[in-house]
């Protein structure tokens, strides 16, 4: 009965009891905590009838009641994760009540935890692949969670978390055991009760194609406090249900049930303070008239700050501090929960959410509203039915941070490069401009005002959101189980962007409006059918087949004009505009249809077997390979039941497994396979005329990535104490989906082609440990939890070229992209070495070799190494064949420690989480540390090279120390990305009942939270945790501009009736 | 109850499952597919209108910098002795400037301007391939085919005076497989050219009604014809012959009803884009995407006050021994540089012999091109000025080079000379009785003031190399030694080193290198005498 058993555990399944007798009896009682020094009721523990599907979970007051029970004998069983579970025997008598009460001891193996697997959940002690789990533990430490991806971060082993921009509402770059595309998403897939969700940068509304922002969060929209938890599908054999899109991992979100017979309200609200955790230490104006006057020393230039002229610039303004705020953040939930009784059970939850966040950047913030109703209703004994709804609403107002610099500067960037000595506004009440307003010999770039662009622009985000699931379950005979479900998931996001005629670029048109608009619809239809059959205590099977269809639409367009004569309705009449650019559309959609099979073999509850199968079809592959079929197979030994471990009493689970299968990745756009003719028209005698022309060509072959993987996993947990979970894993990944660069001759620029292969292996750990019991030390208790991940990256093959460069990050100054290379990890940082200050004209003068303007190395420049030439040999010369691969922005591996240390009702938790080894591409550097055209880095200013300090850090002030050839960078702009971060930290306090009971009010707790309160790092930018370039595979770790790391402290409460 | 259940289940199993094989299949909604195109005569007008948009518009990963849009007259112009960016040594524009030693065959302008040459010949191969089959009325349908026989041919001349020899791509790309092409050589492609002319000129009308004002006509096709003669004959891929060929084709562009417009600075405004001397020229309007991108480049950019436009950048600025060549009163003079605009009611002026240079954008301290230039440019393709690519002046100038090369400077080559000199107001005469070579050098020269800034330079310097080579030696050393204030501003001037006042231009620099990522792509090319990045000259 195991897999009934099952099922009625998982939170979206819960199965009130199948009654096939007439007599029936009650059992109830109360489940309480036997470590706490004070009897604390459990809540949400679950209360089976053992071999039966009835069963039911304990209110916040730990009492459960469980009714229909049929007449005999029954073993009950109780469980909660992080406790032992229990059973015992009870006489069910008909029409009476029956009290049984459990004290559950805490444990720390989490063997009994239910664990979500994809169309169905386990046991995690009968887990045979690679899967990790946030679970509700984690998600009700009380952390003030914004999004979805700090659950994630530091806590599940093998799962790495970047983010590409710490932004209200910013978007994150999850990567499950390391990258394993180049040319398709890295991202993993993502499941909401079922529901999947593919994370898909293109349905999201740009900024009109203009400016290169990094992308929303695809998941900002969900509320965090309505997840129950998070499994983590890693290796091929567990993800393999979800065949060609297993590759990159999956994640499996379960959200909150009703559950207990008594309903239960509760309220959380937190509210806080953010601050910037890190600066840029800029000089003061005087300093940096100093630095200016010293530049045109240097360079044989008039000195752009003779006393007269310095007398002139008064101001000293710090820009940073004037885009930086101190900003609030509060959220808001009330939550319903509960079950009525009697024989049609309906169980219900309802929350409703408001969560309200300024951005420490000027003009940004986040407000998102959100409501949520799952409900289940049983209709007779043998047929349930549910459905759940969701409805989410996010605003935000962004600032154009992640900008370029030069004209397409954003906030940051600019309020890095604005010079000290320029006010805000000049006399007359318009924004200063550095280009008009510092002295002309300086030649500054046409840089916007910081808080022009902080104040001024408006950049509104929406994203409106509606995902809505029914399903019906019906027991065809016992063991037999049909599922038929069906969803629906609409979501309306919009960008609308309006630049005033205040800023420069809004100046130079007349107003700039832009409205973006995207809006996708997907549906899912899933048909299960699973059975459950147990042959004595030696066979347990469990097979499950399915056949699903999904299909999904998006459709937008932007309109943008200029030439307004007032800013006052900026983008919301658009129609006000006098120049209108052509306004786009698009329209697109892909389907895909899947028959599933998984068969669960147990032997002698010590071998277990999972074989797991999935034939996907889908739209968006060539006409000749829509169909592929993705296997895995996997085996675990349960060591530790084996009689001989019998009497080896401090082992309480030694498993080991092997697994191995297949998935894919099919995380390309709609009609690729296609040849198309774009439009495109030209202009006769003054008249347009339109034309079309074939823009891509066919590729009928085109089919998905296949990743195989083998995993060999170890788990062990002794004394009831320790658990520990180890995995090495290895993953090859083949027919890779790369735009291939044709012949130029072609007429073509690329084309997707399934080439190239990968191959990512690495170690996963996570120890989770009870260091102290509550009833070792009088009520002290203290768990420690430990995750590490390593993983290394390597590209085999890319179909014949022995590299690829990514498109440049900035066209500013044009950098290389990072660069594929066959044997090397996937992105490295390409440029010139650098080898040190040239410290003397001794220095100089043994230096055999000149620098790319045909001159010898002087005194205080930045010596660049000679390493290479036009025939592979050092040139005498520094040339473009002196480039070469410089720096891994991949982490050599990534950790997470969190501690919780509780004395009665006192809880101090905090999370520690870190990267090591890799390196990130500072670009703000080359402004910071250049010419006097932009404000300069205190350091740089203070350890320059000087006749007298010529063991300075940095060169002689000049031009662009920092870049060699046009359009080309050292190694000195790659800093390492290492950090160690105090994530978040929380006490919190459960004030006793006997204080507040009298208000009606069961529990309640207030906690005080600080969010990155610590990073130690030897990165010089705001936040290593970057990557401002997206969610790509390539361009990875690099900094212009990006939004700064916020440090929060934030206060809350959950009140519980 | 219990059976409503299952029924409900089940009708919604049937209803969500209910098949239909086409689950699967694409059916694109928002592009336009092969299979249903090339259908009717809209189409075909539709497939090669698409081939002329490549002069003002490339898509993705192209820009429209790329091509005609800026980087080929970068690289055709900054060649010259006429023309300088005055940017710093290192910048990515200084490299295309006079002979950079660090110029390599990675350089991105050369690399780009291979790569839109064959994206729009690629647009002429489809028409070419696909329009016959189209049911249609057979002479409009001969007349789009030559058209894009004419587009196909310009790329081409295009590339084979840049590359030399290239490889001969005339199908339409359809498949991803037989991609790598090897090089053609010089005189077969010159040969490709001229066929791809003559049946452009068999077919094309003289003229066109206005609304097709600006599609090739049988002059355009001649011109071009002629000029490719000349090119192939004059840089050694030709013959004797060739000179014949283009004689013919220049007198026959002169039965056509073209003449010299009165007006020479009318024709480069916006003004006069009709003007009977304009044979060929792109068709810019100001509908964004449907202009001109040039006047960004061009444009000067005072640093106090407002720009002239967004993001002007002054990159063509003249230089100096050159323009002290022109006659006082040679109209070209004004007609080709801008001394003086007016910026906020204030009128701005260059005046070099007050020793004063005017602060621009990256320190310009010269006139700017005035041709192309839109004073009332926005930075959105929306630029008025027609490109000229073809013009009767040419045919003039190329006729007397025909017959120079044919029978040394006859009166006729005399004659046509002076017809363009008299345009352009020269007051002193051509001497009388050159030789062959004076004669041919001074009508180089001419050529010089008569097009600068109008994409000839490099073709024209690569017919009279020994000649282009020694002028613009000595134009660099005047720059070099005279520091003249003009010629300073806060970034030098760069020829390495910079003190090198007796330049040496190396003999690798008659042609450009092939590209090193066009190598990379595809393996069969193989790369002009000097230059690296690339399998050797002759290697298979």
């Amino acid at each position: 009965m195991r897999l009934v058993r099952l099922l009625s555990l998982t939170g979206s399944l819960l199965l009130p009891g199948i009654v096939l007798a007439q007599d029936v009896g009650r059992i109830a009682g109360m489940v309480t905590s036997a470590d706490s020094a004070v009897l604390q009721p459990l809540f949400g523990a679950t209360i089976l009838v053992v071999g039966t599907p009835i069963g039911t979970t304990t209110g916040s007051d730990g009492r459960y009641s469980v009714a229909n029970v049929p007449v005999g004998t029954h073993t009950v069983r109780a469980q909660r994760i992080g406790f032992a579970p229990q059973e015992r025997s009870v006489v069910v008598i008909a029409g009476q009540t029956v009290t049984i009460d459990f004290a559950l001891t805490t444990q720390a193996v989490r063997l009994s935890e239910v664990v979500a697997v994809g169309y169905g959940t386990q046991l995690r002690r009968d887990i045979t692949g690679a899967v990790a789990s946030v679970t509700t533990d984690a998600l009700e430490r009380g952390t003030p969670i914004s999004s979805l991806d700090q659950l994630l971060q530091g806590t599940a082993p093998g799962v790495h978390v970047n983010t590409a921009t710490s932004a209200p509402g910013g978007g994150i770059s999850v990567r499950v055991r390391g990258t394993a595309s180049l040319g398709a998403s890295s991202e993993p897939l993502y499941v909401i009760d079922g529901f999947p969700l593919e994370s898909d940068e293109s349905s999201l509304p740009g900024n009109g194609g203009r400016d290169r922002t990094a992308p929303a969060n695809p998941l900002a929209a969900l509320n965090p406090n309505d997840i129950e938890r998070i499994d983590i599908l890693k290796d091929a054999s567990a993800t393999a249900i979800y065949g060609s899109r297993g590759a990159n991992g999956v994640v499996l979100i379960t959200t909150k049930q009703g559950q207990s017979a008594r309903p239960q309200v509760s309220l959380d609200f937190y509210g806080g303070v953010q601050e910037v955790s890190k600066r840029y230490d800029l000089l003061s104006a005087q300093e940096y008239m100093d630095y200016a006057n010293e530049w045109a020393v240097n360079g044989n230039v008039a000195i752009p700050f003779p006393d007269s002229v310095r007398a002139r610039y008064t101001a000293n303004t710090d820009w940073q501090d004037l885009i930086f705020r101190e900003a609030t953040v509060r959220s808001l939930q009330l939550t319903a929960r509960g079950a009525t009784g009697g024989e049609s059970v309906t169980r219900y939850s309802l929350s409703g959410g408001y969560y309200d966040q300024a951005g420490i950047v000027l003009g940004s913030g986040l407000r998102r509203y959100s409501g949520r109703i799952n409900l289940m209703q049983m209709v007779g004994t043998r047929l349930q039915v549910g459905g759940n709804l969701t409805a989410n609403r996010a605003r935000s107002q962004s600032v154009p941070t992640d900008g370029q610099q030069n004209r397409g500067a954003g906030a940051v960037s600019a309020a890095l490069q604005y010079a000290p000595i320029l006010p805000v506004r000049r006399a007359d009440g318009t924004y200063s401009l550095i280009r008009q307003d510092i002295p002309l010999i300086l030649d500054p770039p046409e840089t916007p005002n910081p808080i022009s662009l902080a104040v001024d622009v408006r950049d509104s985000l929406s994203d409106t959101r509606v995902l809505g699931n029914v399903f019906g379950e019906y027991v065809v005979i016992e063991g037999l189980k049909l599922r038929v479900s069906l969803g629906a998931d609409y979501a309306d996001r919009w960008r609308y962007t309006y630049y005033p005629r205040t800023t420069l670029r809004g100046m130079d048109v007349g107003g700039d409006a832009i409205r973006s608009t995207a809006s996708t619809t997907s549906w899912v239809n899933d048909n299960t059918l699973s059975y459950q059959r147990q042959f004595g205590r030696i066979h347990d099977f469990t097979l499950l087949g399915g056949y699903s269809r999904e299909r999904r639409e998006l459709d937008g367009e932007t309109i943008s004009g200029q030439g307004f004569v007032n800013d006052v309705t900026g983008y919301f009449d658009i129609d006000a505009a006098s120049v209108f650019d052509s306004p786009t559309s698009r329209q697109t959609s892909w389907a895909l249809e899947s028959f599933l099979g998984r068969v669960n073999y147990s032997l002698l509850d010590r071998y277990l077997f999972t074989v797991t199968g999935r034939r996907d079809g889908s739209s968006r592959f060539g006409a000749d390979h829509k169909w592929a079929f993705f296997p895995s197979a996997a085996f675990a030994w349960r060591a530790s039941s084996e009689p001989f471990f019998e009497n080896v009493r401090y082992l309480d689970e030694l498993k080991l497994r092997v697994a191995y299968g297949e998935v894919g990745n099919p995380a390309i756009g709609p009609y690729q396979s296609l040849a198309r003719l774009t439009s495109q028209g030209y202009s006769f005698g003054g008249n347009t005329a339109g034309g079309y022309f074939v823009s891509s060509i066919a590729n009928p072959d085109l089919r998905w990535e296949r990743s195989r993987e083998v995993n060999v996993g170890l788990d062990v947990s002794v004394l009831n104490r320790v658990t520990l979970v180890a995995d090495y894993y290895r993953k090859k990944t083949r027919d890779l989906l790369l735009l291939v660069n044709l012949p130029f001759e072609s007429g073509f620029e690329s084309a997707l082609r399934n080439l190239g292969g990968l191959e990512n292996r690495g170690f996963e750990l996570g120890i989770d440990t009870r260091v102290i019991d509550a009833s070792d030390r009088g009520g002290l208790r203290w768990r420690a939890n430990l995750s590490f991940a390593r993983n290394r990256n390597k590209v085999t093959d890319l179909g014949g070229l022995p590299t690829i460069f990514a498109q440049t990050p900035t066209g500013d100054y044009n950098i290389p992209g990072s660069v594929i290379e066959v044997g090397q990890p996937i992105g490295m940082f390409y440029g010139f070495k650098s080898g040190g200050i040239v410290r003397d004209s001794a220095h100089a003068a043994s230096i055999g070799w000149r620098d790319f303007d045909g001159a010898a190395f002087a005194p205080g420049d930045v010596l660049i190494m000679d390493i290479s030439g036009p025939n592979g040999r050092p040139d005498s010369l520094i040339t473009v064949h002196d480039q070469t691969i410089i720096g891994d922005p991949t982490p050599d591996f990534t950790y997470g420690l969190t501690n919780t240390i509780g004395y009665r009702g006192f809880e101090l938790s905090a999370l520690i989480q870190g990267v090591q080894g890799n390196e990130i591409l500072n670009i703000n550097r080359l402004r910071t540390e250049g010419s006097p055209r932009s404000n300069v880095s205190r350091e740089r200013w203070v350890n320059r090279w000087t006749p007298q300090n010529p063991n300075a850090k940095f060169p002689r002030v000049r031009e662009n120390p920092n870049q060699v050839s046009p359009n080309n960078y050292t190694d000195n702009l790659l800093e390492d990305g290492s950090y160690l971060r105090l994530r978040s930290a929380t006490l919190s306090y459960i004030i006793p009942t006997a204080w507040i009971g009298k208000y009606g009010v069961n529990a309640a707790r207030v906690y005080v939270t600080g969010t990155n309160l610590f990073t130690a790092t030897d990165y010089s930018g705001f936040n290593p945790d970057v990557s401002s370039q997206g969610t790509g595979n390539s361009n990875r770790g690099i900094d212009i501009g990006a939004y700064p790391l916020a440090r929060t402290v934030t206060f809350g409460v959950n009140i519980t009736h | 109850m219990r059976q409503l259940g299952i029924l409900a289940l089940v009708a919604t199993t049937v209803m969500v499952s209910a098949c239909d094989d086409e689950f699967l299949t694409e059916v694109p909604s928002d592009f336009v597919a092969p299979e249903n195109f090339y259908r009717n005569a809209d189409d075909a007008l539709a497939a090669v209108n698409a081939a002329y948009a490549s002069f003002v518009n490339l898509r993705s990963p192209l820009s429209n910098d790329d091509y005609y849009g800026r980087n080929f007259f970068m690289v055709t112009e900054f060649q010259t002795e006429t023309i300088t960016n005055r940017l710093s040594a290192t910048n990515e524009r200084s490299l295309v400037d006079n002979f950079h030693t660090q110029f390599v065959s990675t350089h991105p302008y050369i690399e780009t301007i291979w790569q839109a040459a064959y994206a729009a010949i690629n647009r002429a191969n489809s028409v070419i391939g696909r329009v016959p089959a189209v049911p249609m009325n057979e002479a409009l349908r001969n007349r789009v085919v030559a058209e894009a026989k004419f587009l196909r041919a310009l790329h081409y001349y295009n590339l084979a005076g840049l590359f030399g020899g290239v490889p001969l791509k005339l199908t339409e790309t359809a498949g991803l497989t037989d991609l790598e092409l090897p090089r053609a050589t010089a005189s077969e492609t010159w040969e490709q050219i001229i066929q791809d002319l003559e049946d452009a000129a068999a077919a094309l009308p003289n003229t066109y009604p206005a609304s097709d004002w600006g599609r090739a006509t049988k002059g355009a096709a001649l011109t071009l014809k002629g000029k490719a003669h000349l090119q192939r004959a004059q840089t050694g891929a030709g013959s004797a012959a060739d000179f014949a060929a283009a004689e013919a084709a220049f007198r026959e562009v002169m039965t056509l009803g073209y003449s010299l417009d009165a007006n020479y600075a009318s024709l480069f405004d916006g003004s006069n884009e009709r003007s009977p001397e304009i044979i060929f020229s792109i068709q810019n309007t100001t509908v964004p995407g449907y202009g001109g991108r040039l006047s960004e480049w061009i444009a000067p950019n005072p640093s106090s006050g407002t720009p002239v436009f967004p993001g002007a950048l002054n990159h063509f600025q003249a230089e100096r021994p050159f323009y002290d060549t022109y006659d006082s009163l040679d109209v070209r003079k004004a007609g080709t540089w801008l001394v003086s605009y007016i910026q906020r009611d204030t009128l701005l002026r260059w005046d070099w012999t007050k020793g004063s240079a005017m602060v621009t954008q990256y320190g310009s301290t010269g006139p700017t091109l005035r041709k192309y230039l839109d004073p009332d440019a926005t930075d959105e393709g929306a630029e008025e000025p027609d490109i000229i690519i073809l013009r009767y002046a040419d045919v003039l100038l190329s006729l007397a080079e025909a017959i120079n090369e044919a029978a040394g400077p006859t009166g006729e080559a005399y004659g046509l000379v002076t017809q363009v000199r008299t345009r352009a107001r020269v007051s002193r005469a051509l001497p009388a009785g050159l030789s062959q070579q004076a004669f041919r050098d001074s009508l180089f020269v001419e050529r010089r003031r008569e097009f600068a800034g109008e994409t000839h330079g490099v073709f024209d310097s690569r017919r009279n190399w020994t000649w282009a080579k020694a002028r613009i030696e000595a134009h660099m050393a005047m720059r070099a030694t005279a520091n003249r204030s003009p010629f300073t501003s806060s970034v030098p001037k760069f020829f390495p080193p910079n003190t090198n006042t007796t330049p040496n231009i190396p003999e690798k620099w008659r042609l450009f290198p092939i590209p090193s990522r066009a190598c990379q792509l595809n393996k069969q090319l193989t790369q002009n005498p000097g230059w690296d990045g690339c399998l050797p000259p002759g290697a298979p």
